[in-house]
């Protein structure tokens, strides 16, 4: 019995940890990059970048490899260290130069400037990887041209102005209140977008650039950081077991808490779902023991073809059908949990649904059990046939039953897609299907994970109890 | 193997009286009138599929807006829709897509089923465990979740783009594709499990002692007496796919610009309440039938090719 516990248990950390792979192949690697979808691409890389950092976006898919340009200043004084951009340049930004302590409360005065991090940085990995495709000078389109036509408009005569083009700077001011400024447009190249770096320049003639600069003589020091071994599994695999685990996925749309969305929408579902599977399934084994007690005969005959044409019709029918029934007679019923007995539509709509497709399932268990060889003994005793059905049959039909009923459980949890999205019931079914149409990635990841785990704990459950009361089980 | 050679023998001066499997249930088939007449429905449906491109190549322009949203008629037997197209010609272009994705998903989830599934079943070891993890965490994931997550995340995927066989993953073949990850799995349980019975068998231990490798083992003797239960399952799942497409279609997932049952039976939600009932009626009919005849038909084909599962 121990053992056979155990190795359902491996058998369920294997799964969960399967579907955790799987959720993370889908949504992180099939679905591609969905930044431009909720952060303006109009605010630029910063505001990308920032965004991208908050839900851990930017570590690298599984094995964290990555370096940074690592700018220290080798002075002592009182200033602050910082770069800034020179005038019309905007290369500390394209590169996301930044303090490497930015943000935090309290700043030490030896903290260096560090780029973003990159996977695999060296010394030959070109610098647009650094900038990202952003330009470090803009193109200035329309100054420029105003400038041309505005000259040629008064002075059609004179030589049209070359305008003062910016240059692509860095501005380091030192602690020992120097400053220096490093010029780029050696490593630069003039593109449509404007001034960006050349296809040919390398991380490490900027770093040649800035440590050889005639006015550095040994101030500030620029390099690559080194890998740290404890860094190499912060991954967004790491980070998307941990989120999976937890449920502390944030939304992309709201920021909101995977684990309080849950909290605070689940009773929704449940609402829905308990009185709907409970009743789908007392009325259910009610019709199909009935069904399969006149077995063969008209009532029977007649009832599996009633069942066979309600499982045929699509089960949207049933709800757009059923609504515009509801909307006839009470209209307010028809939508929304206005008054909390709203809830009881979707419920007998689902009930009514379901009820074909599971008459005729446990009819067939009922009469596979019915032809079994302890049946004909106790009818040959002469142990009257309500009994037979109830207290020996049902008994014995339990299993298979109570294995589909564990199989619905994912949807206790969830609530019915469809029914909850159609009825305007706020469960998570409805925020699965609104996150769908949103792209909230996390949220649909989380919520696919929390059904599949709730389904594995709910068969290992029953495999355990069935395990515990049923011998046939434990010796297979 | 001369004393192999002359059972053989001896075999063949009994009279024949014995069929096939296949014979056998060809012939179960043909004296069930009720199965002939769900098989001419799943044909006749077929038929619409192959031929109603051909048939209303300008169905989507037939832009009519004198007779907008009129019920039926003598004129247009299912009335007309929102843009006073026939909703008699919509319904049967429904079908269209509704049994492409269907056979589509099936006919690559159903042999990959009975692969997967009869590879595990007879090598067992290590391959059937990781058989059985990949079809176990496929399954912990329920139904309809399933195949939506999986749609949403190949939504933006565009496969072999710029040649001529480019596949856009946000289109049909999205909906093939989830289905047909998430079909194989009950028919390789199925097909695993009966393989797993057939190992044991006496002729597969003679086969084997006869020095055949594994593999042609697998498919001389294995597969071709579990094949059934795929051809079972293929009709049954059919009905599993046409549902699916018509709840992606309700979710915002489904086939775009082209008429589907899904569309027509969403729009209906607006339509009912002002009183349209034809879309509904006309899409939510024509599923029906096909789904009926899937039923019972696939009742019956299991009725007539798997004598162990017939029903009481």
């Amino acid at each position: 019995m121990g053992s056979f516990i155990l190795r359902r248990l491996v058998q369920a950390a294997f799964t969960v940890f399967g579907v955790m792979l799987l959720t993370f192949v889908l949504f992180r690697l099939v679905a591609g990059d969905v930044t431009a979808q909720f952060v303006n691409p109009k605010l630029g890389r910063e505001a990308r970048v920032a965004w991208l950092r908050r839900h851990r976006l930017d570590l690298p898919m599984v094995v964290n490899l990555q370096r940074r340009l690592v700018i220290t200043d080798r002075t002592h004084g009182e200033g602050a260290f910082c770069v800034a951009d020179a005038a019309g340049s905007k290369a500390a930004a394209a590169m996301v130069l930044e303090r490497a302590d930015k943000g935090q409360p309290r700043q030490d005065p030896n903290s260096p400037v560090v780029s973003l991090s990159v996977q695999m940085l060296s010394p030959e990995t070109p610098l647009c990887e650094l900038t990202g495709g952003d330009p470090w000078v803009a193109q200035p389109k329309t100054a420029e041209t105003r400038a041309a036509t505005s000259s040629a408009e008064t002075h059609p005569a004179s030589r049209p102005v070359e305008p003062v083009r910016p240059r692509p700077a860095l501005a380091f001011c030192l602690r020992d209140g120097g400053r220096l400024e490093v010029d780029l447009s050696s490593l630069s190249a003039a593109t449509g977008k404007g001034s960006v770096p050349a296809a040919a320049a390398t991380c490490g003639d900027l770093i040649r650039l800035i440590n050889e600069h005639p006015d550095n003589r040994g101030r500030l020091h620029a390099a690559i950081s080194d890998l740290s071994p404890g860094n190499v599994f912060n991954s967004q695999f790491l980070w998307h077991l941990w989120e999976s685990v937890t449920f502390s996925n944030r939304s992309y749309k709201t920021n909101e808490l995977l684990l309080e969305v849950i909290a605070k929408r689940a009773k929704y579902s449940l609402a829905l779902t308990v009185p709907m599977l409970a009743l789908g399934w007392i009325s259910a084994m009610v019709i199909s023991s009935i069904v399969a007690y006149y077995r063969a005969s008209l009532i029977d005959k007649f009832g599996v073809f009633v069942c066979v044409l309600g499982m045929c019709i699509p089960y949207l029918v049933y709800m757009i059908v059923g609504q515009a029934l509801v909307f006839m007679v009470a209209p307010t019923a028809a939508w929304g949990l206005h008054s909390p007995a709203n809830i009881y539509v979707p419920i007998a709509i689902a009930v009514i649904a379901g009820v074909g497709g599971s008459v005729r399932f446990y009819r067939t268990v009922i009469l596979d059990e019915i032809n079994r060889d302890y049946v004909r003994t106790a009818r040959a005793k002469g142990v009257p046939l309500p009994g037979i059905l109830f207290k020996h049959v049902l008994k014995n039909c339990m299993l298979p039953i109570l294995t589909s009923l564990v199989v619905s459980i994912p949807f206790l949890v969830m609530g019915s897609l469809l029914l909850e999205r159609f009825f305007g019931v706020p469960g998570l079914g409805s925020l699965m299907v609104t996150s769908v149409s949103d792209r909230d990635v996390p949220i649909i990841s989380g919520l696919t994970f929390l059904t599949a785990a709730v389904y594995v704990l709910g068969l290992l459950v029953t495999d355990v109890l069935y395990a515990a009361f049923d011998p046939r089980i434990r010796l297979r | 193997m001369p004393q192999v050679q002359a059972t053989a023998d001896a075999v063949d001066l009994e009279p024949r009286t014995g069929r096939s499997l296949w014979a056998d249930g060809a012939r179960r088939i043909a004296r069930d009138p009720g199965a002939i007449i769900c098989l001419g429905v799943i044909v006749a449906y077929a038929v619409i599929t192959v031929t109603v491109g051909y048939a209303l190549p300008n169905w989507t322009e037939s832009y009519d807006y004198d007779n907008i949203n009129k019920p039926p008629s003598a004129e247009n037997w299912l009335g007309t829709d929102e843009f006073g197209r026939s909703v008699l010609e919509k319904t049967l272009l429904g079908a269209k897509v509704s049994m492409t994705v269907a056979f589509m998903a099936n006919i690559t989830a159903i042999p990959l089923g009975i692969i997967l599934g009869a590879v595990a079943g007879y090598y067992g070891g290590l391959l059937d465990d990781l058989i059985i993890w990949l079809f176990t965490t496929l399954a912990a994931v329920p139904g309809l979740i399933r195949v939506i997550a999986i749609r949403f995340a190949f939504q933006g995927v565009v496969l072999l783009e710029e040649t001529p066989f480019e596949i856009d993953l946000g289109g049909m073949a999205g909906i093939i594709l989830a289905l047909s990850i998430t079909g194989w799995i009950g028919t390789c349980r199925l097909i695993r499990a009966e393989t797993m019975k057939i190992r044991e068998l006496d002729y597969v231990t003679a086969a084997r002692a006869a020095g055949r490798s594994g593999p042609a083992i697998l498919l001389r003797h294995v597969v071709p007496n579990v094949v059934h239960l795929g051809i079972i399952n293929f009709s049954l799942r059919f009905i599993g796919c046409v549902g699916a497409e018509v709840a992606l279609s309700y979710l915002g997932l489904g086939v775009s610009g082209v008429p589907s049952w899904g569309q027509m039976i969403n729009a209906a939600q607006m339509d009912l309440v002002v009183g349209r009932w034809w879309q509904i009626t006309a899409a939510g009919a024509a599923m029906f039938l096909l789904v009926l005849a899937l039923n019972i038909f696939g009742d019956r084909l299991r009725d007539a090719l798997d004598p162990k599962l017939r029903t009481a």
